[in-house]
């Protein structure tokens, strides 16, 4: 039966875009644009239109000695069939709780009923080759993070490897009690230092790396994915705390607030807080200034942990004390809920006395190189 | 791993040692297990990954999700006629039950030792030389 | 020991007390991975039913004659031949408890079961649910004569490795007996379990082409089996030779050994799995 089949489809299967009467993976009138699959060599290759060989090889005679399977294209054809017309059973499905959408007033019930909708498109979308090709092979960020497939295909990805280096790195560098006692990740928070112009610091922050002062004296672009449906923008704040400032008085540690953002909306694509948002509107979102980490000399490695907060209500923007600032008290009394973080390490190198210049925070202390119990001068 | 040293071998009563010369095993029993051994051996034998386009690599999936979707259906399907099959086995006791007690009896006697005829067979590509026995009766029972 | 943390400006580090060694809490509710960490075990946590996967091995790859001659046709036989009206779950018969009156009682062993010296599970009736079905093979081959000629393990597992296609996982004796110069961790042989397409594949090689041809082969004993739905066979030297695989190069395989081959059905006793097995043409015999 199944042979007869795939004769069947390999005579009569040909993907266009053009007739009027189109099956719903290839119709666009409704669906995004971003959900077909833009190159065309790889596309034709894809829907058996040419016979160049695989568009996804660039070297032409790495693609002339190339050879597909036996029978993939006609067994290909009679599979996308089959898996569009269960795509169409499920728009069909979404269609109809649209029109019953329309009619709800009551907002609980229309965020279950878009719940519902994100998750049926996402079952029509995922098995789409065009779709699978984007979310495999692009580029990520190229993805567009308006359709629920492709933000399920990004969290899939982001729980499989970010979400561990980060919740590793959170556990083993005890940010996670020292500075909030838990976190259930619900976004994708990455960090990098715009300004520097070394190959060494521009890129992402992997979580727990160890960074010099210089190369983290100015304000991060911090990028705040998140994976759930956000209907108009979320109100998200910022906070940079130290849990490792020197407490002489207490012989202890004492945590200090080095950055502090609140009120800052961002949606699934607007997601990144950076240089040009800030110079723009960062008036409005600053709660504490930018102020880099200075490590004193031959004290132990300090910890700057970021923690992204969702808002459940505007914050008021006014001065935050830096000093001794009790980050425990401060989100219970806002209301926020961590919802990220991300974390590096700094200690004293040589760039440390040209930042504190930069930023008029005088010159530092230089500790014992042997830490001891004798009370130290004041 | 590394080659076993050669013996030194005297010929006209001067030893000559060569270096690395592997000593080939002497007996031809031994020569057979190290064969099966190697036959057993899983290193080397697997076949080569398939180096696909990534073009392929989503029509295989898009290929696999279909079947898996058809096979789906299919079980489904199967379930559905083993489900109503019951129901009516259920009905025909019940309905026997209230109108032929004697019928209900004879149909709810179970053999002890239920067997099925050895005559049975898988179906096969090709379908044998006699497909039915039209005057078939079964083996005989041999009686005491 | 015991880890303490101390965290002082003056003093920071782990200092050990003794005591119980304490594991430490783990404040969030997300399992890290260690594996997905590495960039060596990349290859290796592919999905092998992924075709990039290394492990990848594609199984479908022709027409199962003996699960489509089930599913078509045997189901709902063995449905029809198995209903009982009326019928009700039989409960399991376990072990029992001694009592709780004595303190001798509470760690004692416990007793056998109530009419029977082992356990059985639950029976329930068969509904379109549960049909019987066989779930796999367990192919065993014991060569008491490897335990003299150590080479004779190898020929045998590679027997078994013919015969079923699976690579067979390592037998060794369990214990020492002087008599039989048995010694404890002696590699004695091989087994595999089948499942799938290899299972069906030496199903049918069995049912087909070797038991119809041994003649002294009379059927399985009535008898056989474990209680629990799973029936046990055995096959002597002598029948290896009408394997089809071996048939044609005995003068290869000098020294065959026998197999134990036990049939695990989900069946819930003994008698529905003979009825089963009965449906693949299996003979039984009294005898």
């Amino acid at each position: 039966m199944l042979r007869r089949v795939v004769a069947r489809g390999s005579k009569e299967f040909r993907r266009s875009n053009s007739t009027s009467s189109q099956k719903v993976w290839s119709n666009f009138s409704k669906r995004s644009p971003s959900l077909k699959l833009s190159n065309e060599a790889i596309n034709n290759n894809l829907f058996g239109k040419s016979t160049d060989g695989p568009g996804s090889m660039i070297s032409h005679s790495r693609r002339a000695a190339y050879h597909s399977p036996n029978e993939i294209d006609s067994t290909f054809a009679m599979a996308y069939e089959i898996l569009e017309q269960k795509a169409e059973d499920l728009y069909n499905q979404v269609e109809k709780l649209e029109q019953q959408l329309a009619q709800t007033k009551d907002e609980e019930s229309i965020k279950q009923l878009k719940d519902q909708i994100d998750t049926l498109l996402i079952r029509a979308e995922i098995q789409n080759p065009e779709v699978m090709y984007n979310s495999s092979f692009n580029d990520p960020d190229s993805l567009d993070k308006t359709q629920p497939v492709y933000r399920k295909a990004l969290e899939q990805k982001w729980k499989k490897y970010d979400l561990m280096v980060t919740m590793q790195r959170l556990e083993q560098l005890h940010v996670i009690p020292d500075t909030l006692p838990t976190l259930e990740p619900k976004c994708d928070v990455k960090i990098r230092f715009g300004h520097n112009s070394d190959s060494e610091f521009s890129h992402w922050i992997v979580p727990g790396e160890m960074l010099p002062t210089i190369a983290v004296s100015q304000p991060p672009t911090i990028k705040i994915q998140e994976f759930e449906r956000v209907d108009g923008k979320n109100l998200y704040s910022v906070l940079l705390v130290n849990p490792d400032t020197p407490d002489l008085p207490a012989n202890s540690f004492s945590t200090t607030l080095h950055y502090a953002l609140a009120n800052v909306p961002l949606d699934n694509v607007d997601n990144t807080i950076d240089p040009s948002k800030l110079l723009t509107k960062g008036e409005e979102y600053t709660l504490a200034d930018f102020e880099p980490l200075v490590p004193e000399k031959n004290t132990p490695t300090q910890r700057a942990c970021l923690w992204v907060f969702r808002q459940t209500k505007p914050l008021d923007i006014k001065p935050v004390a830096r000093k001794h600032f009790d980050i425990r008290t401060f989100v219970q009394e806002q209301g926020l809920i961590p919802v990220g973080a991300h974390v590096w390490r700094q200690g004293f190198d040589r760039s440390v006395n040209q930042v504190r210049e930069m930023y008029g925070l005088g010159k530092g202390r230089v500790f014992h190189r042997v830490r001891g119990i004798e009370p130290l001068p004041q | 791993m590394f080659k076993s040293f050669a013996k030194p071998q005297s010929s006209s009563g001067v030893l000559t040692f060569i270096r690395g010369k592997r000593i080939s095993a002497t007996n031809p029993a031994t020569e057979r297990i190290v064969q099966q051994l190697s036959v057993l051996a899983a290193g080397r034998k697997q076949p080569k990954l398939l180096n696909l386009s990534n073009e392929d690599i989503v029509k295989h999936r898009t290929i696999m999700s279909a079947w898996k979707l058809f096979t789906r259906k299919k079980k489904r399907a199967e379930q559905e006629q083993l489900n109503q099959q019951y129901e009516s086995i259920c009905n025909a006791m019940n309905d026997l039950k209230e109108t032929s007690p004697a019928l209900f009896e004879l149909a709810s006697h179970k053999e002890k030792r239920l067997r099925f005829p050895l005559e049975m067979r898988f179906p096969t590509e090709y379908p044998p030389n006699r497909p039915w026995v039209y005057n078939f009766t079964g083996p005989v029972k041999k009686r005491k | 020991m015991s880890k303490v943390f101390i965290r002082q400006f003056s003093k920071t580090g782990i200092s050990l007390k003794p005591g119980y060694s304490t594991v430490h809490p783990v404040h969030h509710l997300v399992k890290v991975e260690k594996s997905n960490l590495k960039p060596s075990l990349k290859e290796l946590l592919v999905p092998h039913d992924d075709i990039t996967s290394i492990k990848y091995r594609p199984y479908e790859i022709d027409q199962d004659r003996i699960a489509e001659h089930y599913t078509n046709t045997l189901k709902s036989d063995l449905m029809l031949n198995l209903y009982q009206y009326d019928a009700d779950t039989i409960p399991a018969n376990p072990k029992r408890s001694w009592g709780v009156d004595s303190p001798y009682k509470l760690y004692r062993p416990l007793k056998k079961p109530l009419g029977s010296i082992r356990t059985r599970g639950q029976i329930k009736p068969v509904t379109a649910k549960n049909i019987p079905e066989i779930t796999g093979v367990t192919v065993h081959s014991y060569n008491k004569k490897a335990l003299v000629e150590p080479w004779l393990d190898i020929t045998t597992r590679l027997q078994v490795a013919t015969l079923t296609n699976v690579k067979p996982k390592q037998l060794f004796a369990k214990r020492n007996l002087v008599e039989f110069k048995l010694r404890k961790g002696k590699p004695v042989g091989g087994k595999v379990e089948l499942t799938g397409r290899d299972m069906t594949q030496f199903l049918s090689t069995l049912i087909e082409l070797v038991l119809p041809r041994i003649r002294t082969f009379k059927g399985i004993k009535n008898s056989s089996g474990d209680k629990k739905g799973n029936i046990t066979f055995g096959l002597t030297n002598e029948d290896m030779q009408f394997f089809p695989e071996i048939e044609a190069f005995q003068d290869l395989y000098p020294n065959m050994n026998g197999l134990h081959i036990t049939i695990k059905t989900s069946a819930s006793n003994d008698e529905q799995a003979r009825t089963l097995l009965s449906a693949y043409g299996f003979p039984f015999t009294n005898a």
